[in-house]
């Protein structure tokens, strides 16, 4: 079974998309391997075409399945990511608003205006709906350095993750020292008026 | 019938006064139990195709399901 010299080209492309979402997979699996299941299933469905062209004589099916097989390598490369990418924002997301939400992080993370910008770019790159009238390969890569720029994002703030929790206690200090004041005061003010009075 | 106990709601300018809490903060093996979580919900949403955005530009159109069937 060997499909005829003229689909050789498009073998290559599919083989090349092959091995960017292999690479994908083998990163993204290290972060969490369930993360691959949608890059994995779409692989499934391209090796599943990829195998009908070679089945096939008639010269529309083929070109119609290594088409299919194409997208669905395509797709497989940009799932894998859009997962990691997703999940380093929840993560994050989940970090920030409920695990330290009144924790003022600008003032606990020395580069915290960084690590925001590098957060915003990469949600925003979630909503670009007008890639395909960019270059793949250069999406592809750009999806990939998002999500190695967000997994750094994520160590940053792991690493700071104590300065996080003293944060919180210093916070809890400054308030019973406030509490305190205010309570000394309104003391301090009562006896002032119970002395006056007697 | 028993009077049902009612959440006090404390005004937002008030709360920088309130003590912060560390239960949120979750313990190694919490933190993992909602990296799962997390995880298996994007996996959910891209089997449901109802994230990505952008996905669109690859034009799949579930042809292997209609071939399927």
């Amino acid at each position: 079974m060997e499909l005829p010299q003229e689909y050789a080209g498009q073998i290559n492309d599919l083989c090349e998309l092959y091995n960017v979402a292999e690479v994908g997979l083998k990163n993204v699996g290290r972060i969490k391997d369930v993360l691959i299941v949608t890059g994995v299933n779409q692989l499934r469905h391209a090796g599943q075409h990829l195998v009908r062209a070679l089945a096939s004589q008639d010269p529309e099916r083929i070109q119609a399945d290594l088409d299919a097989a194409k997208r669905h390598a395509q797709r497989a490369i940009y799932d894998i990511n859009d997962s990691a990418v997703q999940f380093y924002l929840a993560r994050i997301d989940q970090l920030r608003e409920t695990q330290f939400p009144r924790v003022d992080f600008a003032a606990t993370i020395p580069n915290y205006g960084d690590l925001v910008e590098t957060i915003r770019r990469a949600r925003a790159s979630l909503e670009v709906t007008e890639q395909s009238q960019h270059d793949r390969a250069q999406f592809y890569e750009q999806a990939r350095q998002h999500v190695l720029e967000l997994k750094s994002v994520w160590e940053t703030f792991q690493e700071h993750r104590p300065d996080l929790v003293r944060a919180v206690k210093r916070g809890n200090s400054t308030r019973l020292i406030a509490w305190l004041g205010l309570a000394i005061a309104a003391a301090s003010a009562a006896v002032v008026s119970v002395s006056r009075l007697l | 019938m028993p009077r049902q106990a009612r959440a006090i709601r404390v005004p937002e300018w008030l709360r920088f006064l309130l003590p912060d809490t560390l239960d949120r903060v979750p313990s190694k093996r919490q933190m993992e139990e909602s990296d799962d979580l997390i995880a298996m919900s994007i996996v959910q949403q891209h089997a449901e195709g109802s994230v990505l955005l952008s996905a669109g530009q690859f034009e799949i159109t579930g042809d292997l399901v209609e071939e399927e069937q």
